[in-house]
């Protein structure tokens, strides 16, 4: 099967510094890939990178081919037919990425008339429609309210109906759950698994969240300081993962089952991008670190599993010291 | 998801910004003393009982009695029936004023606020024009326009648009950050329609209390540029021109003067304190308890 999306080696440099870094990742058609990562670690930037959305004086390089275009090198008016329309995005922030002047059958209606040129009660009735299908009761009336006047869940499903609204191919998800309280994450998250079955669409879900991610997604990338550090299919990666930031990352997860006191926790923090270490940038806060490990920055490398990790261990290495 | 619908029905309401307004006594106050200013604009021709251009030379520099309630001029022109005619050139004056600096201003600040490169030689302009006392540019450009009420409007209008830009442009810069902004690009908005639909309705608040002020402002100023002799041309009558008319009399007839000067301050304070108020209540940082 052909990617719908891949992406070459892209970076994005704020000044002297990658905030990510020679990313490469592609998305079939209808699967969902889970960028992972802690704060600091690059996701949301590419998510932006993606859409071509990153403020300036951000600088976007390598190459996104999205159903046989290179997004990088459209212009800014095909790039506006495409954002909203093939390749859609939730936000994180339900609470504010909803225009409080205006109501939610509107802000519905904006895309709908921009890219299917529906407007005046065609409008309206689709928006009803998406509203519905998003599961928000009572949709016939709802489309009339304000932001204001909606929960936290009920914006987020009201953004993830404009995202809709154009049918979208691939939707990038940034954090669609973390500003919501646990019981409606579930309930968006649900939301989210039924969509994506119910229309076909590929989707992007970026989460610093790996409970979100095990039942969700089809192949998971793992991001550490601006680069991917691990990625394959979902399951595999939980199984056994090859990176030992992964390995954290799930070891830090708390468990039901187990009575310990305290929860595993990766020492120290993401390094800032101006302040990178030389080599394995996850060396520092490695368990396994060796010498060769600051040597130099080690490749994504194949792994058993369909799987690839950027670390010295299964590159094969053979250590010296 | 029932239980979500219905807390979300069940919160309580915040009173709307109209009842908010109304509670505020300085709004109140304000809109009472503008009201009747305005009342009393509109219906000038009914109410005035002279004739206010009508010279009456038997009666000239009359003290205000039982027919001439506030006196005469000098050619004996009734002074309460030119001060009422004279509010409606002073509101009008204003208003075109108000129009004219909110649009040029809400224009020039969105545009300064949402483009980068434009925000520098737009500024650099409003800067230059505010470099100048506001009063003098607007009675230099008048009297090198000639005197007319709308050259009058035109001068105001040049002198008071920085500010007001600049006001706009503050609030577009807080604006465009938003995530609702980012949200319309993401679906596919142009400029365009993101500056004008997403984020100048929600960056013009400020405008609203700005233009309280500047219509006060302009109301202050047509009568300084009639003052001397800049404003709308006589015999027509604008609270400025009636001040005018009774500079040389001030001893012997302080009417002709004075109670213009009371009209203008009354409607000036009505501004001020409709502004005041409607600042402390659309200001979502003010708590405002109902005084």
């Amino acid at each position: 099967m052909t990617a719908l999306l891949s992406v070459e080696g892209l970076t994005v440099r704020f000044g002297r510094f990658n905030v990510v870094e020679d990313l490469s990742f592609s998305v079939s058609p209808g699967e969902v890939l889970a960028i992972v990562g802690e704060s600091g670690s690059g996701k949301s930037m590419t998510a932006l990178a993606l859409m071509r959305l990153v403020p300036p004086p951000g600088v976007v390089s390598g190459r996104v081919v999205f159903e046989g275009a290179d997004l990088l090198s459209l212009s800014e008016r095909q790039m506006r037919d495409v954002r909203g329309g093939a390749m859609a995005m939730v936000f994180q922030e339900p609470m504010t990425s909803l225009n409080p002047v205006f109501t939610v059958g509107r802000q519905i209606g904006e895309a709908l008339a921009w890219h299917r040129g529906l407007s005046g009660s065609a409008a309206r009735a689709e928006a009803v429609r998406l509203l519905g299908l998003v599961e928000i009761p009572n949709a016939a009336a709802r489309v009339s309210e304000y932001p204001h006047q909606l929960s936290g869940g009920m914006r987020q499903r009201v953004m993830i109906a404009m995202a809709l609204a154009c049918r979208p191919r691939l939707l990038i998800a940034d954090e669609p759950t973390t500003a919501l309280d646990a019981t409606v994450q579930a309930q968006i998250l649900d939301l989210l698994r039924r969509l994506r079955a119910e229309l076909g669409m590929a989707v992007i879900l970026i989460t610093h969240d790996l409970g979100v991610v095990s039942d969700f997604a089809d192949r998971v990338a793992v991001m550490y300081a601006a680069r991917i550090v691990e990625t394959g299919p979902a399951e595999a990666l939980f199984k056994a993962p090859a990176h030992p930031y992964t390995e954290g990352l799930l070891a830090s997860l708390p468990r039901l089952a187990e009575t310990a006191d305290r929860l595993a926790a990766i020492p120290g923090q993401v390094p800032p991008p101006f302040a990178l270490p030389p080599g394995c940038r996850f060396a520092p806060r490695c368990a396994h670190a060796k010498a060769p490990c600051s040597a130099a920055l080690p490749p994504l490398a194949p792994v058993a599993g369909g799987r690839a990790a950027a670390c010295i261990r299964h590159a094969g290495y053979v250590v010296a010291a | 998801m029932a239980a979500e619908a219905a807390v979300a029905d069940a919160a309580p309401r915040a009173p709307s910004v109209l009842a908010r307004a109304l509670a505020h006594r300085g709004v109140l106050i304000g809109l009472v003393l503008f009201g009747s200013v305005v009342m009393v604009a509109l219906s000038a021709d009914w109410i005035a009982p002279h004739d206010p251009v009508r010279n009456n030379f038997r009666y000239r520099l009359g003290a205000p009695n039982d027919v001439f309630w506030l006196g005469t001029d000098r050619f004996g022109r009734d002074v309460l029936s030119r001060i009422i005619h004279g509010t409606r050139v002073s509101l009008r004056i204003g208003l075109m004023v108000v129009a004219a600096t909110g649009i040029l201003g809400a224009l020039i600040g969105a545009v300064a606020g949402y483009f980068r490169a434009l925000d520098g030689p737009l500024m650099r302009v409003m800067d230059g024009l505010m470099a100048f006392p506001g009063i003098l540019l607007a009675i230099s450009l008048a009297a090198a326009l000639g005197p007319s009420e709308t050259n009058a409007a035109i001068a105001l209008t040049v002198a008071y648009t920085p500010r007001t830009a600049r006001i706009v442009r503050a609030s577009v810069l807080v604006v465009r950050e938003l995530d609702y902004v980012e949200a319309a690009r993401a679906l596919g908005a142009g400029h365009a329609h993101i500056l004008f639909r997403h984020i100048l309705p929600n960056a013009l608040t400020p405008l609203v209390v700005q233009s309280t002020y500047v219509f006060a402002l302009a109301i202050l100023a047509e009568a300084v540029l009639s003052f001397i002799g800049v404003g709308p041309p006589p015999p027509s009558p604008s609270l400025g021109g009636v001040i005018a008319d009774g500079r040389d009399y001030m001893l012997e007839a302080p009417w002709i003067s004075l109670f213009p000067g009371l009209a203008i301050a009354v409607t000036v304070l009505g501004l001020n304190l409709l502004g005041d108020g409607l600042r402390d209540v659309l200001d979502p940082r003010m708590k405002v308890e109902p005084r």
